[in-house]
């Protein structure tokens, strides 16, 4: 059997809560660590194939930007293994992008951020202004722009970069319907070249329409994992029942949720 | 420990695998620089002026009423110990901030936080060109001639640029824990100022634990040094403890360094 594309197991993502402020700077300098353990991520394990894409679904703060950002790297696990085969690259609704400088100069700056060279950003440079469609926006500042122009920009280098696994993180959800296309189609398009892809949105159809598998998260733990529809469906379904509970159980409920993530129990 | 050990290895790799990476970075930076201002480029050879010309009026006019220092000319004497000290302060105040200003960029991406510090040493140190330039003009418009010691400078150079990014390591990890600190090195930087022998002489005349104190300043070690390379032909110091000392302190900024840059890096969405 081939390595899959993204490994994981038993991962966890634990934050400090802090009361009294000073014990931030304590965790910092000391060895030892004060404030009460939250459980971000607990105990995820799955592992993906290459060439495949996986859903990431659940209600707000249940940990999917968190597993997202571990999985671009931009955040360590706090214990657990995860491997990722090549290069990652993630986009995200706050497209990392520096406002003072113009379109342009955040394609280079980004992209020398993540180690090309002179060359190869010359040579990406027209694809992704192309893809963007930005035209002659492109050398204005980026503070001139909407939040979809700066999505679409996000979007396109992260895309154009040609990773081996990209990481999605509600970011189709800012652009009009014709560009959330463009991007399903090239996103396909960059799957079939074997490369993967993690995505995370609201919108079941996308997800249905654009995963071969979906991992439900609630609470930071793992409700279901498996095959895109069967999640989806429980997820809808879960959705439906949760929508039809009186305010009162549903506040309850989501607080029990979040004690359960600050005992820690396993 | 184990993990100390880790975060130092990881740093040491990062930064030597990703040489070319700093230096393209820092080339952007240093293009990017002086994006926004009116008068762009000429704001590298205009504030060394500026602050040049400040301190000879104060010092040299004001409160020395123009006397040479050892039969240099003051102006010119100054000015070989202000052009460090302009390079190392600016350079130390802007690279503390420099992970925190481009924090959005970098939670986005895999990318190693200690390249961005290291970057902005080298982008700031060439915006000091200028700087050199001037102090190159008035040291020959007053008729000084350069002995082979001038040399030197590139190891003072060198030295600067390893202090500097030794300091950036640290401080610019910090400063995403606690933006207070970035204030607290200004003020800390405004007091060096005056503990650096930029504008007076160390001499015999000084309470000893202040020699000694001088002995140690890694900024008085690189001030002294442009100017006795250029001035009184030679390179190091007649203390050979003054450049162990140096080093000494580089090499244990250096391991501070990795362990705070090592939380960063794995935690800087936590920071933020």
């Amino acid at each position: 059997m081939e390595t899959p594309a993204i490994f994981a197991e038993e991962l966890t993502k634990t934050y400090r809560i802090f009361s009294r402020p000073w014990e931030k700077y304590l965790n910092f300098f000391l060895p030892v660590q004060f404030g009460a353990k939250f459980y971000a991520i607990q105990n995820i394990s799955f592992s993906l194939e290459r060439g495949r894409s996986i859903g990431l679904i659940g209600l707000n703060g249940s940990g999917k930007s968190t597993l997202s950002n571990m999985i671009a790297g931009a955040s360590a696990p706090t214990s657990g293994t995860l491997h990722i085969e090549g290069q990652v690259s993630m986009t995200a609704v706050s497209a990392g992008l520096n406002l003072l400088l113009t379109g342009r100069e955040n394609i280079i700056q980004k992209c020398l951020l993540l180690g090309l060279d002179k060359p190869q950003i010359q040579e990406l440079m027209p694809e992704i202004i192309e893809f963007s469609e930005l035209g002659d926006v492109i050398d204005q500042p980026v503070k001139t722009y909407s939040s979809g122009m700066r999505s679409k920009l996000g979007f396109a280098i992260s895309i154009n970069i040609d990773p081996d696994v990209l990481v999605i993180d509600e970011a189709l959800s800012v652009g009009d319907p014709t560009f959330t296309q463009k991007c399903l189609v090239r996103m396909q398009s960059f799957r079939e070249r074997s490369k993967t892809i993690v995505f995370v949105s609201h919108s079941m159809s996308q997800i249905r329409d654009f995963c071969d598998r979906a991992i439900w998260l609630e609470g930071g733990r793992t409700v279901a994992i498996g095959e895109c529809d069967d999640v989806v469906n429980e997820y809808s379904e879960f959705i439906r029942w949760f929508n039809q509970l009186p305010a009162a159980e549903q506040k309850a409920y989501k607080k029990q949720i979040r004690e359960k993530q600050l005992e820690g129990t396993t | 420990m184990r993990q100390y050990i880790q975060s130092l290895c990881q740093m040491t790799k990062d930064i030597v695998t990703n040489i070319r990476r700093i230096g393209a970075l820092a080339r952007f930076e240093y293009i990017i620089g002086t994006k926004g201002f009116f008068l762009g480029e000429i704001w590298k050879l205009l504030s060394p002026l500026i602050q040049i010309g400040a301190y000879w009026l104060v010092f040299g006019i004001g409160l020395r009423s123009g006397k040479p220092v050892d039969g240099i000319p003051f102006v010119v004497w100054l000015t070989c110990g202000v052009t460090p000290w302009i390079w190392l302060n600016g350079n130390i105040n802007r690279a503390a901030g420099s992970i925190y200003s481009k924090a959005s960029m970098l939670t986005r991406s895999n990318v190693p936080t200690c390249l961005i510090p290291l970057s902005t040493v080298f982008a700031h140190t060439m915006d000091n060109g200028w700087t050199v330039a001037l102090l190159l003009v008035i040291y020959f418009a007053n008729g000084c001639v350069p002995t082979l010691a001038a040399l030197g400078l590139f190891y003072y150079l060198f030295c600067g640029l390893m202090f500097l990014s030794v300091c950036s390591l640290i401080t610019s990890a910090v400063v995403m824990l606690a933006r207070d600190f970035q204030k607290l090195l200004q003020a800390v930087m405004r007091m060096m100022f005056f503990l650096t022998p930029v504008f007076w002489q160390p001499g015999d005349s000084l309470p000893y634990f202040f020699q000694v104190f001088v002995m140690c300043n890694p900024f008085a070690y690189i001030v002294r040094g442009f100017r006795s390379c250029l001035l009184y032909d030679r390179v190091l110091p007649l203390d050979n403890r003054e450049t162990l000392v140096f080093w000494g302190i580089v090499v244990v900024l250096y391991l501070i360094g990795g362990s705070f840059q090592g939380k960063v890096r794995k935690n800087l969405l936590d920071y933020l």
